[in-house]
């Protein structure tokens, strides 16, 4: 059980950066450097929380 | 000498010793504080905010603990705070560019005093010495090569800070780039690119030279390969978020209020 929660929030996580790194390229476009530097941040502060989130879930299905 | 004559002798030089380092450390830290915080905001006219104290603190329980953690990791943040809530600090007008390398020396000085002062303890006096063999040859060129990197990444880890900081703050080009596209946050703006400029060496520097001379500290190989299995045995067995996982939780939230900080959303 524990599996598929940490699997699905890994799934939340990943999808949630790939949010963050859509409006770092919307702030790019509008020429606002710093909120997308800000925002690009964001994202991988996220992804990496993610990565750790399928870490755990694999070493569950182990 | 005596065994029981000895011991008390040496008690006596590790406490000076001790002493010497807990002293040297407080003047070296309160210098920058001085130089970072208190010149910058008596400047400002904001000398009385209560952040202002909160470095001095950090830097007193740090030596009072001897934590290389508080000593070498959160006096440095905690010098960041009031900069944080005074951009004005950081501004161009109170740091010209004569000033800022001034800083940056002390700064320097204090990050190397402690690293130097807090790892290095000075042993027991030996009861007797004999020479080895191995050091009347020449250093071996292994050695050579190894000294000389060694030196570079401190150059180096001097030279790409400086320089970052340097051109965010003092490049015309940033400050004009600053003021067209900010012209009403220029000063909260270059705290943000400050701010993130240390972060983002932070994380090359933890990378790029603590991850290669981690490479070289070899150590005992045998104790070192034992240790390595035992720990992946335990996260197999009991598995637990690593501290990246905490960092990046941290991180996450930490810039999300900088976006809204920067936005005027909070």
């Amino acid at each position: 059980m524990r599996r598929y929660f940490f699997e699905a929030l890994t799934v939340l996580l990943f999808a949630g950066s790939l949010a963050f790194f859509w409006e770092c390229i919307e702030y790019l476009a509008r020429r606002d450097y710093v909120a997308a530097l800000i925002l690009l941040f964001i994202g991988l502060s996220v992804i990496a929380v993610g990565k750790e989130m399928a870490r755990l879930a694999l070493a569950q299905k182990e | 000498m005596s065994e029981g004559a000895l011991q008390p002798a040496v008690a006596k030089t590790s406490q000076r010793w001790r002493a010497f380092a807990d002293v040297v450390a407080l003047a070296l830290g309160i210098n920058v504080w001085v130089s970072i915080v208190l010149l910058p905001s008596l400047f400002a006219g904001r000398w009385t905010s209560p952040g202002n104290a909160l470095p001095l603190l950090v830097l007193v329980l740090g030596l009072w603990r001897r934590s290389e953690l508080l000593l070498l990791l959160l006096f440095p943040a905690a010098l960041l705070l009031p900069v944080g809530f005074t951009p004005e600090l950081a501004s161009p007008h109170v740091y010209g560019p004569a000033r800022f390398i001034i800083v940056s020396v002390g700064l320097i000085a204090y990050l190397l005093g402690v690293s130097f002062f807090t790892s290095f303890y000075e042993p027991p006096p030996p009861e007797s010495t004999r020479p080895l063999a191995s050091a009347s040859k020449p250093q071996p060129p292994r050695w050579q090569r190894r000294y000389r990197m060694y030196w570079a990444f401190t150059i180096l880890s001097v030279v790409f800070p400086a320089t970052l900081l340097y051109a965010a703050n003092f490049d015309e080009a940033t400050q004009a780039f600053l003021r067209q596209m900010y012209p009403a946050r220029t000063q909260q703006m270059l705290a943000v690119l400050d701010l993130t400029v240390i972060v983002a060496w932070v994380l090359l520097y933890g990378r790029f030279f603590v991850g290669l001379l981690r490479l070289h500290r070899t150590g005992d190989p045998d104790l070192a390969r034992r240790i390595t299995r035992l720990r992946l045995d335990m996260e197999v067995s009991r598995p637990k978020p690593r501290p990246a996982f905490y960092a990046g939780v941290v991180l996450a939230i930490g810039f999300l209020l900088l976006f809204l900080f920067t936005r005027n959303l909070l």
